[in-house]
C-alpha cells in the first residue's frame, strides 16, 4: 500500500470518567481516501474514541487532529468539514426528509443540492415523508445524507448496520463504498466483522480501552493463520447468510 | 440570522402538524372556556349576598338572623353607596334592601344583581320567602314579599368576562411549560440534540430559535383565545380600548417568557427525563386552581392567597384580566410586572445553570 497523506491523526487518546477509563492511550493514522474501521466488543471505546474526533466529548489527555486542525482547539473549524452519522440518533419527527435536509444544510451554511443528496443515499421518492415512518434502514441512510450536506471531507458511521435486516445491510455497504469511491475518508465502527472485512482498507481492533492491532483485514488473517491458527475444516463454501439472500433477494423490503 | 429563520419555520410547521399540541393549546382551552363560560357552573364559591338594613326593627332582626344561620351564604353588610360597585366588580353577586317598613306580615325587599346573576338572586329570594314562612309557620304561599328589582348591566360582563382571561393566561402557562419541558426531553432522549451538537453552530442558538418560535406561538394562541371569547361568548375587551390590547400584548409576550424559562429550568432541573413531566405537572396543577384562573383568590384564606398572589400565574391571571375587563393602563399593573420580571429572572438562572444537552 503506497503511503498517502494522513488526514486523521490520533496520539495517546486518554478519556477517564469517575472511575472507569473508556479510553486508554490510543494512537492511529487515517490516510486520505481510506475507509478505516474501528472494532471491538459493546463497550470496547470505539464510540468514545469517534465522538472525542467529532468534537462531541473532551478528552483527558492526547493529541487528535483531522485535515491539520487539532480537533480539541479548532472544534467548530473541525465540524464544518466532517459528516457526522450518530449512534441512536433521531431527527425532528414532524418533519419531512427534505425539511431536515435543508435545516441541517442552514446549520452548515452550505447550499447544496437537496434532492440530488436525497438521491444519492435512495431517499428521493421519500422526500415528502415524516421521518417517523421512515424503516430502520431509511433511517440510517437520512442519517448519512444529512451527514453528506457539507460535502465532508471524513465521514464518521457509528455502527451504521446495527439492527438492519441482511438486505438493507448489504444496501447500506454499496452506499458506503460509493461514498468512499467520490473521494472521501470514512472512519466506521462495527461489531460485524464480515462488515469491516468487505468495506475496510484497514482496522484497528479495540479491547478495554486499548488497541490490541491495526492492519488491513487481509494481513491480519494471514497474521493468525501463519501463527497456527486453523478453523475447523467447513464443508461447506456457504454461510446461512447467503441462503437467507439467496432465498429472499437482494431487494429492499422497506416500503 | 438564517438559522433562527430555519428553526423558526421548522418549529411553527412542526406545532401545526403536531394534533396533540393543538389540542392541548388551543382546542381544550376552548372548550374549557365555552364549557365554564356558557354553563356557568363557575360558581364554585359560595353565593355572596350583601344586605343594607334601613329598619333595625325586631322583625328585621329575627329575619336577618335565620339568613345568617344559612351557612352555604357568604353574608356580609354593605352600605347604599357601594352596592352598584360591588355588584359590576363582582365582588358581590347580589345585593338585599330591607325597608325601613319591613314587617314579616307584609314583607317588601328590593333585590340588585347584575344581568348575568338572575339565578343567585332568584336563590335569595326564595331563601327570603322561606324564613319567612318558617318564622310564621304558614304556607308560604300566603305571605308572599313583595319584591323590587334593581339590574345592573355589567361592563364587568360577569363570570364569562372573569372567565376568558384566566383561560387565557392558563393556555400561556401550559403551552409554555408544557411545550418546552415535552420537546426538550424528546429531543433529548432521541439524541436530536446530541446531532445538533454535531453541526458547527452554537446548540444555544437552537435553543433561543425554539424559544423565540415558541413565544410568537403562544401570543398568537393569546389572540386566537380573546378572539373566540368575543365572537362566541361576547364578550368584551374593555370596551374597545387600544391600551387594553397593548396590555394584553405585553403581558402575553412577558408571560410567555416567564413560562418558557419556567420549562427549560424543570427540563435542566430535573434528574432525568421521567421527572421532567410530572414536576412541570406538579408545578403546573396548583396554579391552577390558586392563581385565580376560576375564581377570585380573596376566596382563599389570608395566608395562602399571599402566597398564591404571588406564584408565577397570579401576576398574569390578574394582569390580563385588569386589561381586558377594565383596560388598566399598564402603570397600574406595574406590581404584576415587576413580579413576573422577578420569577423570569429566577427561572433564567435555575434554567441557564442546570440546562444539560444530554
Amino acid at each position: 500500500m503506497s503511503k498517502t497523506k494522513e488526514i486523521i491523526s490520533v496520539k495517546n487518546l486518554v478519556k477517564k470518567y469517575d472511575n472507569f477509563t473508556a479510553v486508554n492511550g490510543i494512537d492511529f493514522e487515517v490516510s486520505k481516501g481510506e475507509i478505516f474501521g474501528l472494532l471491538g466488543p459493546n463497550g470496547a471505546g470505539k464510540t468514545t474514541t469517534v465522538e472525542i474526533l467529532e468534537g462531541l466529548r473532551k478528552p483527558s489527555s492526547g493529541y487528535t487532529e483531522i485535515d491539520g486542525l487539532d480537533v480539541a482547539k479548532n472544534t467548530k473549524e473541525v465540524k464544518k468539514i466532517i459528516g457526522v452519522q450518530l449512534q441512536e440518533c433521531s431527527f425532528f419527527d414532524k418533519l419531512n426528509l427534505f425539511e431536515i435536509v435543508e435545516m441541517f444544510s442552514v446549520f452548515y451554511s452550505s447550499k447544496p443540492n437537496i434532492e440530488k443528496i436525497l438521491d444519492n443515499v435512495g431517499l428521493l421518492e421519500k422526500r415528502k415523508s415524516y421521518y417517523k415512518t421512515l424503516s430502520g434502514g431509511q433511517k440510517q441512510r437520512l442519517s448519512i445524507a444529512v451527514a453528506l450536506v457539507n460535502d465532508p471531507k471524513v465521514l464518521f458511521l457509528d455502527e451504521p448496520t446495527t439492527g438492519l435486516d441482511p438486505q438493507a445491510r448489504r444496501n447500506m455497504w454499496d452506499l458506503i463504498a460509493e461514498i468512499r469511491n467520490n473521494g472521501k475518508t470514512i472512519i466506521i465502527t462495527t461489531h460485524y466483522m464480515e462488515e469491516a472485512e468487505k468495506l475496510c482498507d484497514r482496522v484497528a481492533i479495540i479491547d478495554s480501552g486499548q488497541i490490541v492491532k491495526i492492519d488491513t483485514p487481509k494481513n491480519l488473517i494471514q497474521e493468525l493463520i501463519a501463527s497456527g491458527f486453523k478453523v475447523e475444516k467447513k464443508s461447506q463454501d456457504a454461510t446461512l447468510e447467503d441462503v437467507f439472500i439467496n432465498l429472499t433477494g437482494k431487494r429492499l423490503r422497506e416500503n | 440570522m438564517k438559522i433562527y429563520l430555519i428553526i423558526a419555520k421548522s418549529t411553527i410547521k412542526m406545532y401545526f402538524r403536531r394534533t396533540q399540541s393543538l389540542f392541548w393549546s388551543l382546542f381544550f382551552p376552548v372548550v374549557m372556556m365555552l364549557g365554564i363560560g356558557f354553563f356557568g357552573f363557575g360558581q364554585f364559591t359560595p353565593p355572596k349576598l350583601g344586605i343594607v338594613n334601613y329598619s333595625n326593627n325586631y322583625e328585621s332582626t329575627i329575619f336577618l338572623e335565620e339568613f345568617s344561620k344559612k351557612d352555604y351564604l357568604e353574608i356580609q353588610l354593605v352600605s347604599v353607596s357601594d352596592i352598584e360597585k360591588s355588584i359590576l366588580e363582582g365582588k358581590i353577586d347580589s345585593v338585599m334592601i330591607i325597608p325601613s317598613d319591613f314587617t314579616l306580615l307584609s314583607p317588601s325587599l328590593e333585590i340588585s344583581y347584575e344581568k348575568s346573576k338572575e339565578n343567585i338572586a332568584l336563590e335569595f329570594y326564595d331563601i327570603s320567602q322561606m324564613i319567612i314562612s318558617n318564622i310564621l309557620s304558614e304556607d308560604k304561599t300566603e305571605k308572599k314579599i313583595m319584591l323590587k328589582e334593581q339590574i345592573f348591566e355589567n361592563e364587568y360582563q360577569g363570570y364569562k368576562g372573569f372567565l376568558v382571561p384566566g383561560i387565557v393566561a392558563l393556555s400561556i402557562m401550559q403551552s409554555g411549560i408544557l411545550g418546552v419541558v415535552f420537546t426538550l426531553i424528546s429531543y433529548k432522549t432521541q439524541g436530536v440534540l446530541k446531532r445538533l451538537q454535531a453541526t458547527p453552530i452554537d446548540p444555544s442558538h437552537f435553543l433561543i430559535g425554539q424559544m423565540i418560535s415558541r413565544l410568537l406561538i403562544i401570543v398568537i394562541q393569546t389572540f386566537v383565545l380573546f378572539f373566540i371569547g368575543i365572537v362566541i361568548l361576547n364578550i368584551d375587551i374593555a370596551l374597545g380600548n387600544v391600551f387594553a390590547w397593548i396590555n394584553i400584548i405585553i403581558f402575553s409576550v412577558l408571560g410567555s417568557i416567564l413560562f418558557l424559562f419556567i420549562g427549560l429550568a424543570i427540563s435542566g432541573a430535573s434528574p432525568n427525563e421521567d421527572y421532567a413531566a410530572p414536576i412541570a405537572n406538579l408545578i403546573t396543577f396548583p396554579m391552577m386552581f390558586l392563581s385565580g384562573v376560576f375564581f377570585d383568590t380573596d376566596v382563599l384564606p389570608g395566608w395562602l392567597s399571599n402566597i398564591t398572589n404571588n406564584l408565577p400565574l397570579s401576576p398574569l391571571v390578574s394582569s390580563l384580566r385588569e386589561s381586558a375587563l377594565y383596560g388598566t393602563s399598564t402603570l397600574e399593573l406595574l406590581p404584576e410586572l415587576m413580579t413576573m420580571i422577578v420569577w423570569i429572572i429566577i427561572a433564567f438562572i435555575i434554567g441557564i445553570k442546570t440546562f444539560k444537552w444530554e
